[in-house]
């Protein structure tokens, strides 16, 4: 399986649709993705297990609620929107769109203040038609079992919980070995050996039914008697270790769950940190918002005032404009009138000079009257024009900066917006706190405790281990008598060549299995040991040698097994075991490691970049610049990067995806 | 600016012209709130000048016979004669920098028993 293209829409920090190109050639297989805390790495890691299996564990294994996942921007808009992440992937050559979406919106009810209204899965191969959706986790598991997932995509802070879990004697280092012969492709032959095994002994049973009617196979069925109830002693033998060993277990149980709170006692903290970094930077945004609220209002003080001066500038314009009209007005009426009183005392005509009769003079004198009317009517005009002007011009003194008022709404809703976010936070925080304040666990007793108890149930495994190899050789005494018995006696009937067959069938596949499982084992073993060589930088680490569970004991040159690992240590034994299963897995799929150098220090780092371009076709390494600085280590990988993505910091709780570019 | 311990005076209003200018015990009490609680102005000068605009904005009614702790002159509170322009053009015509302190305290009054109740700082200063 090969990832294309991931788009992300509304899902964590990314609001609307973000999109990373991640096709890669076998050339330059790393895609680095640069991003600082809280940023949203880990979200790209959520968002790919969520689109392909439609859940996902938080750090502590806690299966988180996808509500979380709506983004915060988008809550915003008060109204139902979508969170949605598209893989655009190819599998044995086929591309294919896998789509998981839900669409939420805000319920003040809900405990996430997020309500689901409508969910689904969609995918579609570019030829052929979608599958159905019930058919959907079915395709996936072919291209990328879930419980194989962890070895492919891991959030580097959980990395030594593999070793750990192996280690435990719980149910959970059980689901992690089956989950290893998944990824090496046991259970097909497991299974056709267990069928084979039961139709097998069926048939014999059979075959010694109808032997028992002839004297002469008495001591072959005497021998196959006593070998069966040897085998039946030593399989009650095994049920009776298995219960003291269940006891053990059971012993140990209230101290796993113990040593689980203390888990979820530092995931709590962890948690906590988290919360408490995201709360301050909000508090740095706000601290930067304010100054720019600060800045504006201290550059426009009287911006409350602002729109009272607008009006009056706006009255002072048009009273300024009236008056220059009736200033107009009375010129004109003042020119005519003159003009009138000449022709009156002159009996002349003022424009064409003509003499003018009575009747013309007598009109004249009344327009001069009516004139003079007019002028009495006519409001009196400002005296003071100039200071009028002079007050204008200092009403546009404060006129400048028109949109103080609509940035400080937009900046006083940014602030609210963020302190919402902190009363929310500042909730989890409290509650988180009040788990933290009931821990009374003494750590270090309970470990030591915990320590012994599982070194008792390894000896009983290793007891268990013994008493299965007799098993094993019993049933292999056994169906030699019971082969010897078909040959012995002479009748031939097709049952009986049923049982010869299923028989050596059975010999084969168990032979087949175990040496199967045997080799890839040591296979497994072999590529760790060599991987874990490559990267360790302690000289007197000789390697690795793999036990019968998968753990992995780190050997020094003297042979002798190291007990005690430092957290760095367990990390690096982690990848060795994820590098060595990736190279020895029946099929093949992208690894994602997210945050993968937290514990090491640079000579590791180093030597983990120079190993990461041949791990596998597409390896994702999602980094921040305290344990990745690209002018120092992008060297280490060699021209092995396909692509690169920067993971930037939009506000608090937003982030966007950009393609980074170096040239 | 004016030191406040250096230059406190109580004054009335019936003086014909101001040269010095502050709130009251009060009005620096909510001059302190919204420049150190709320963080909304960069100083107390910024804050007292808001306040000038705000109570003009809406024709405060000018606080009675308060007793003002100086804390400005009038060239360190704003040079460009803008108060006296805005004073004017709100109503307060008559010598208004009698009436700075007045309508300053009396704004800072209100603003603070508004910033209490949860306003923001715009809605505040622009929804009168």
């Amino acid at each position: 399986m090969k990832l294309l293209k991931l788009t992300l829409n509304n899902f964590g920090p990314y609001f609307d649709n973000q999109s990373m190109d991640l096709d890669v050639s076998d050339n330059a297989p790393i895609i680095l993705v640069y991003g600082e805390n809280e940023r949203g790495k880990t979200s790209l890691l959520r968002a790919i297990r969520w689109c392909l299996y439609g859940e996902v564990h938080n750090q502590g294994g806690i299966l988180m609620d996808e509500r979380e996942f709506a983004n915060y921007d988008a809550r915003d808009r008060k109204e139902p929107f979508n969170v949605s992440v598209e893989l655009e992937f190819e599998d044995q050559g086929v591309k294919s769109v896998l789509k998981r979406w839900m669409k939420v919106r805000e319920n003040e009810l809900e405990d996430t203040r997020i309500e689901i209204i409508s969910r689904g899965v969609d995918l579609r191969p570019n030829s052929g038609n979608p599958v159905a959706e019930r058919d959907i986790p079915e395709q996936i598991s072919r291209m990328l079992h879930k419980d194989i997932s962890d070895f492919f995509l891991f959030d580097g802070e959980t990395l030594t919980r593999f070793e750990q879990r192996l280690r435990s004697a719980e149910t959970s280092a059980a689901l992690v070995r089956t989950s290893i012969e998944k990824v090496l492709g046991l259970p097909a032959l497991q299974l056709m050996s267990r069928d084979i095994e039961a139709l097998a002994a069926e048939a014999n049973k059979e075959v010694q039914r109808v032997a028992k009617k002839s004297a002469e196979n008495e001591k072959v069925l005497k021998d196959i008697d006593a070998c069966s109830t040897a085998i039946n002693n030593k399989q009650n033998d095994l049920v009776e270790l298995r219960k003291i060993g269940k006891q053990l277990e059971e012993k140990n149980l209230d101290l796993e769950k113990q040593l689980a709170k203390v888990d979820s006692i530092k995931e709590a903290f962890h948690e906590r940190k988290a919360i408490r970094d995201n709360k301050s930077d909000i508090q740095r945004d706000i601290g930067e918002i304010k100054e720019q609220i600060k800045g504006r209002i201290s550059e426009s003080w009287w911006a409350p005032a602002m729109p009272m001066l607008k009006r009056k500038s706006s009255e002072i314009d048009s009273m300024l404009s009236s008056n220059s009209q009736l200033l107009g007005q009375i010129n004109d009426l003042q020119r005519k009138k003159i003009d009138l009183q000449q022709q009156v005392s002159t009996k002349r005509c003022s424009s064409c000079q003509q003499v003018v009769n009575d009747e013309q003079i007598r009109n004249a004198e009344k327009q001069i009257l009516e004139i003079e009317a007019q002028l009495g009517s006519l409001p009196i005009p400002i005296n003071n024009v100039d200071d009028v002007a002079f007050t204008k011009r200092q009403l546009s003194d404060f006129l400048e900066d028109s949109g103080v008022e609509e940035r400080l709404r937009e900046l006083d809703q940014d602030v609210l917006k963020r302190e919402l976010r902190i009363d929310e936070l500042s909730n989890k925080e409290r509650a988180l706190t009040e788990v933290l304040a009931g821990n009374t666990l003494d750590i270090a007793a309970l470990e030591s405790q915990y320590q012994r108890a599982s070194e008792f149930i390894r000896d009983s495994e290793k007891e268990i281990e013994k008493k299965e190899f007799e098993l094993t050789e019993l049933k292999n005494q056994l169906r030699i008598l019971q082969n010897s018995l078909n040959r012995e006696t002479n009748e031939s009937s097709p049952i009986k060549q049923e049982a010869t067959l299923l028989s050596t069938l059975e010999e084969v596949l168990r032979d087949s299995l175990e040496g199967f499982r045997h080799s890839m084992r040591e296979r497994v073993g072999e590529e760790a040991s060599e991987i874990f060589t490559q990267l360790t930088t302690e000289p007197d680490y000789n390697g690795l040698t793999i036990t019968g569970k998968y753990y992995l004991e780190i050997v020094d040159s003297q042979k002798r097994i190291i007990s005690r690992r430092s957290a760095g240590a367990e990390q690096i034994v982690a990848m060795s075991l994820i590098g060595a299963l990736v190279r020895c897995a029946v099929r093949q799929g992208p690894v994602i490691m997210d945050t993968p150098f937290g514990r090491l220090d640079t000579g590791h780092r180093r030597r983990i970049l120079e190993w990461a371009p041949t791990i596998g076709t597409q390896v994702m390494l999602f980094v921040q610049s305290g344990e990745f600085d690209r002018e120092r280590d992008i060297k280490f990988l060699g021209n092995k990067v396909g692509r690169e993505f920067r993971i930037q910091r939009e506000a608090s709780n937003r982030s966007s995806i950009v393609g980074a570019n170096y040239g | 600016m004016v030191d406040s311990n250096s230059d406190n005076q109580n004054t009335t209003e019936s003086e014909e012209t101001r040269s010095v200018f502050g709130a009251s015990e009060e009005g620096n009490r909510a001059i302190q709130y919204l420049v150190e609680e709320k963080g909304w102005f960069q100083d107390e000068r910024a804050a007292f000048r808001a306040a000038l605009a705000y109570g003009a904005a809406k024709k405060i009614e000018p606080t009675v016979g308060g007793k003002y702790k100086s804390k400005w002159n009038i060239g360190t509170l704003e040079q460009a004669g803008r108060i006296r322009t805005l004073l004017i053009e709100s109503g307060f015509t008559k010598d208004p920098y009698t009436l700075v302190n007045a309508i300053g305290d009396a704004a800072l009054k209100e603003m603070y028993e508004k910033a209490k109740a949860g306003y923001t700082l715009s809605s505040i200063l622009f929804d009168n």
